[in-house]
């Protein structure tokens, strides 16, 4: 207790130092008073009672020098003092300050963006129960080779019925639907995601208001129901519980408002859905409605595959049990079902169907912001060693006064740990911008990323790396120190440098050597993928997309029915879309207008097929892209005619069925033949080729082209239709309004939704290789940028080390230019190595990027070339100021020095 | 002032107030009274050693301080001893007489 007392005495007066020094001339005070009122009272005039007072006390500042000893533990005065000291040598060298600083800025912020988005994405924890126990179960084809295909859903009931290793599974599928809110009579376009109510108790969500959806909704003949996501409930019911038990519109059909899903529950929706071969993409991000769904085997035979099915492992059994045990079931299905021929089942665990794409890239990252820092910190030791150095004279009349070796060592403690400090607080700040950046440029399915922040996580990460630095930037001048030479340093005038050892000036070689290697490294990769976009963008996509608007509608079934006995003579929708196709045409601006059943950057759905007289052959064929065009597509996007006739107005409900088939079908299907007049089988009728046109690159311009059929829209059961429009001039946006009105004018219940430019959409559609080249390219600039600063830092120490001997080198008759090369040389040689030795570990690291170039090889010449001059030039750059300085060496000032 | 005095021998001073502060609290002007009035006028008090020692003693928990007002109505810092210090000025009184007792001894024999 006492002890504590006195701790907290201390401590006060530590912190509050003023208020304790009042107190202590308080005191004192009041002793020469008493001292005084003493002398008075044995008769002495008061004056010269205080005049004695004072004399027997002394001087006042003493007692306050002795007495303020006593109020802190000696070190922790000391370490006061060394940081003040180490403050004033930061505003002293403002320059290195800003160099050390930055460099580590730089490092720590890179990693702390990274680690950011690395602990948002893959660290945080799952928003479902137990999510290791979580499986994808997918169906494969031996056919076709596929092993990500969604499942029928008599396959999944089986399958679930049979298993023992499952205990439950549930089904999803993407729907996007139109709703109208109550108290809204606009109508719109929301993404939706149909599920089995099975589904929430297998992932283990839980709802945040309202019931999750009973067993029974989503029967046919049952309620409808749906739940909202929890963004959605925020932002287009202001969060309001009252809606829970209330009915919305869902497709022109009441539905009743179970409840509400957190935002997390939709974790790996979009990835699964990507992830699949032969699903629709999932567009957005997030889901806004879930809806319940009941299938039937009648509502969805065996034959079609729409189910992306989840699974829950039963107690005690393991991935690789229940792949076994499901591929037995599987089996059994074959032999029973004609439909489920050459089928099988893939079990895949839920973490790497959802994290599988991103983790790889992900830790990409995470390495080479690791390099970074890396690089960092070597160019950090290097200035700080020549920064040792060059204070061999300061360090020498401390060390001579006394201090000693832990004194000094923890001076140097101090002063790296404030460099650190104040480097992590600019790297933390810089995080914060980068990360917004990152987020924003980033590709948008990356799970989870939007989440990403600065957190005590993250921070924990950022303090221990840059304590672990700190500490490592202390311990290299200490070593150094122990070459101090006392004698010889304190005799020279000019403040003689502590010449480093032989170990030290192969550490700092080496640290260079090894910072060129990694800035190679990283710059070969940055090449290497921006050449990749470059090639990306140079990429025909098969059409123009310049001056053209896109933006879809879909037509409800409740008014605009699918009859598949009358198909394709379908009244109400061909009607629809005909009466859409002319209002549009008749827009002023518009140079060209047509219907598509999806955007040419979609790649839609494929189809098994036949040609007619070659079914044998064709049975065996893999499934066509089917793709929906009107008259005037081509013009519209520019596509070619390369032979026969395109769709005309002539191609409707009434008359034959015709197709359109792209380049790389007729090359692939007719090589020897005249596709024009064939026909080809699919959905119960055979349709004629009438035409061959170019190929778009609707499965992303990075893919080689593939075989496809165009069927007219006015012959097919398109519910869904893509509006495309160009302008005559100017920006394609500034049609929207009138699009909108024709489609309100038709049916004011149908919304227009997914309205862009389409150059957008081909732009976006290499937003990830964008993405990642940008984001290597700064890694490259910046660890340009620190190889800079090493080389500069390193010979700038040399040149002032060795200015005696250049100087004398000059006096003897050394001319400028060989001063200059040999300074030069050093930078250059030094580099010259760094750079061999990173060509020779980007060449054998660079074939991981295989799977991100396009366009180039991995080992491209033309890019290492590149490299290679440009980090040479730059390190010769940077090597040439202090050549420059080495030529105005004094040499009698250097022959004074030496004497 | 008497002929003969002696400025208080080192190390004996923390002693030396201990023992003044065991009987009353006081501040430090009285502390230096007390101890030369005690040993009549033999042992003086230098005021730049009994500041410092007041300090340290303060901060070793040993004694307590706080401001209240003098006999005469000055604003001063009176100092008390803590329950551990009482047992700290046992031991070093302990400590004295043994010390005391073997120099006796010593110059006895001498």
């Amino acid at each position: 207790m006492d002890r504590i007392r006195g701790l907290l005495a201390r401590l006060r007066s530590l912190w509050n130092r003023s208020a304790a020094e009042r107190d202590l001339d308080d005191e004192l005070r009041f002793h020469v008073a008493m001292e005084t009122e003493a002398g008075t009272q044995r008769g002495l005039a008061p004056d010269e009672a205080r005049r004695r007072a004072l004399v027997t006390f002394g001087g006042v500042e003493r007692y306050r020098e002795e007495t303020r000893d006593t109020h802190r533990p000696r070190w922790l005065e000391e370490a006061r003092s060394d940081l003040a000291h180490a403050c004033r040598l930061l505003v002293s060298r403002p320059g290195f300050a800003a160099a050390v600083i930055l460099t580590l800025g730089l490092g720590l912020g890179a990693n702390t963006a990274i680690f950011s988005a690395v602990n948002a994405v893959l660290l945080r924890p799952s928003p479902f129960a137990d999510p290791d126990r979580l499986v994808m179960i997918w169906e494969t084809d031996r056919a076709s080779g596929t092993h990500h295909e969604p499942a029928s859903w008599p396959d999944i009931v089986d399958l679930g019925e049979r298993s023992r290793t499952l205990q439950a599974v549930g089904a999803m599928m993407g729907r996007d639907v139109t709703i109208v809110r109550p108290g809204s009579g606009d109508p719109e376009r929301v993404t939706g995601l149909a599920i089995t109510p099975s589904l929430l108790s297998v992932l283990g969500v839980h709802v945040i208001a309202g019931r999750p959806f009973a067993a029974d909704e989503g029967h046919a003949g049952g309620q409808r129901a749906v739940l909202l996501g929890e963004d959605f409930w925020r932002s287009r019911f202001a969060a309001d519980p009252g809606i829970v038990g209330r009915t919305i519109m869902v497709d022109e059909r009441p539905a009743l408002v179970a409840g509400v899903l957190p935002a997390a529950a939709d974790l790996g929706v979009r990835q699964i859905h990507e992830r699949a071969d032969y699903s629709e993409a999932f567009g957005a991000a997030h889901v806004d409605l879930w809806l319940a769904l009941a299938p039937s085997a009648d509502s969805f035979p065996r034959e079609t595959h729409p189910f992306l099915t989840v699974g829950r492992l039963a107690p005690g059994a393991t991935l690789a049990a229940a792949q076994h045990e499901l591929a037995g079931i599987a089996a059994n299905l074959e032999r029973a079902y004609p439909v489920d021929a050459h089928r099988g089942v893939n079990v895949e665990s839920y973490g790497s169907a959802v994290f599988g794409a991103v983790r790889p890239a992900l830790m990409l990252l995470l390495g080479a912001v690791t390099l970074l820092l890396l690089v960092t910190c070597a160019n950090v030791a290097n200035l700080l060693l020549a920064r040792t150095a060059a204070r061999a004279r300061e360090i020498a009349v401390r060390v001579a006064l006394g201090a000693g070796r832990a004194r000094i060592g923890r001076q140097f403690l101090i002063e790296s740990l404030l460099f650190t400090l104040l480097g992590t607080a600019a790297g933390v700040a810089l995080a914060f911008v980068a990360l917004r950046v990152l987020i924003t440029l980033a590709p948008s399915d990356v799970p989870r990323l939007d989440t990403a922040s600065v957190d005590g996580r993250v921070l924990a990460y950022t303090a221990t790396a840059a304590l672990l630095i700190g500490l490592v930037f202390a311990a290299l001048p200490a070593l150094q120190m122990r070459r101090l030479d006392l004698q010889h340093t304190l005799k020279s005038h000019g403040g003689r440098l502590i010449s480093l050892g032989r170990s030290a000036r192969r550490f700092q070689a080496g640290v260079i050597v090894a910072e060129v290697a990694l800035t190679v490294m990283l710059v070969v990769g940055a090449g290497l993928l921006l050449r990749s976009l470059w090639r990306l963008s140079q990429v025909d996509p098969g059409f123009d997309a310049g001056r053209v608007l896109e933006a879809q509608y879909q037509l409800p079934a409740t008014r605009y029915p699918v009859d598949y006995r009358r198909f394709p003579n379908l009244p109400a929708i061909n009607a629809f879309h005909a009466r859409m196709l002319a209002a549009i045409r008749t827009i002023p601006g518009v140079a060209a207008a047509a219907l598509a059943g999806s955007s040419p950057m979609d790649p839609g759905f494929t189809n098994s097929f036949t040609i007619v007289g070659r079914e044998a052959e064709s049975a065996h064929y893999p499934e066509i892209r089917t793709r929906f065009l009107s008259p005037g597509y081509l013009e519209t996007l520019g596509v070619p005619l390369l032979a026969g006739r395109a769709i005309d107005f002539g191609d409707d409900a009434h008359s034959p069925n015709v197709i359109v088939i792209n380049h790389a079908a007729a090359r692939r299907y007719f090589p020897a033949t005249d596709p024009i007049g064939q026909s080809i089988r699919f959905w119960g009728n055979a349709r004629r080729i009438v035409g061959v046109i170019g190929d778009e690159k609707f499965r992303g311009i990075d893919a080689p082209d593939e075989p496809a059929v165009y069927a007219p829209v006015a012959q097919a059961p398109l519910q869904q239709a893509t509006v495309l429009v160009r302008t005559t001039h100017g920006d394609p946006m500034a049609l929207v309004p009138a699009v909108r009105a024709a489609l309100r004018g038709l049916d004011p219940q149908v919304p227009l939704f997914g309205v862009e430019p389409l150059a957008l959409t081909v732009r976006s559609s290499i937003a990830k290789p964008r993405f990642d080249a940008v984001l290597l390219a700064a890694f490259g600039a910046v660890a340009i940028l620190l190889a800079v600063i090493g080389v500069y830092g390193v010979l700038s120490y040399t040149v002032t080390e060795r200015m005696g001997e250049l100087g004398v080198r000059m006096a003897l008759g050394a001319d400028r230019w060989s001063v200059v090369r040999l300074v030069a040389g050093m930078g250059v040689g030094l580099a010259a190595l760094g750079v061999a030795l990173g060509v020779g570990a980007a060449y054998a690291g660079s074939r991981l990027l295989r799977s991100m170039v396009f366009g180039v090889t991995t080992t491209d010449p033309a890019t290492f070339a590149g490299v290679i001059a440009i980090v040479m030039a730059t390190a010769l750059a940077a090597s040439l100021e202090p050549a420059l300085r080495a030529t105005r060496a004094d040499p009698m000032q250097a022959l004074r020095a030496e004497s | 002032m008497p002929p003969t005095n002696a400025d208080v021998l080192q190390g004996t001073l923390d002693l030396l107030i201990l023992k003044a502060l065991s009987v009353e609290s006081m501040h430090g002007w009285g502390v230096a009274q007390r101890i030369q009035q005690i040993s009549r006028d033999v042992l003086q008090v230098n005021q730049g050693s009994l500041y410092p020692a007041l300090h340290r003693l303060e901060h070793r928990g040993w004694i307590a301080a706080s401001w209240g007002a003098s006999d005469n109505n000055r604003r001063a810092k009176f100092y008390r001893l803590t329950a551990t210090g009482r047992k700290q000025l046992q031991s070093e009184v302990a400590t004295w007489r043994r010390f005391s007792s073997a120099i006796e001894l010593v110059l006895a024999i001498g």
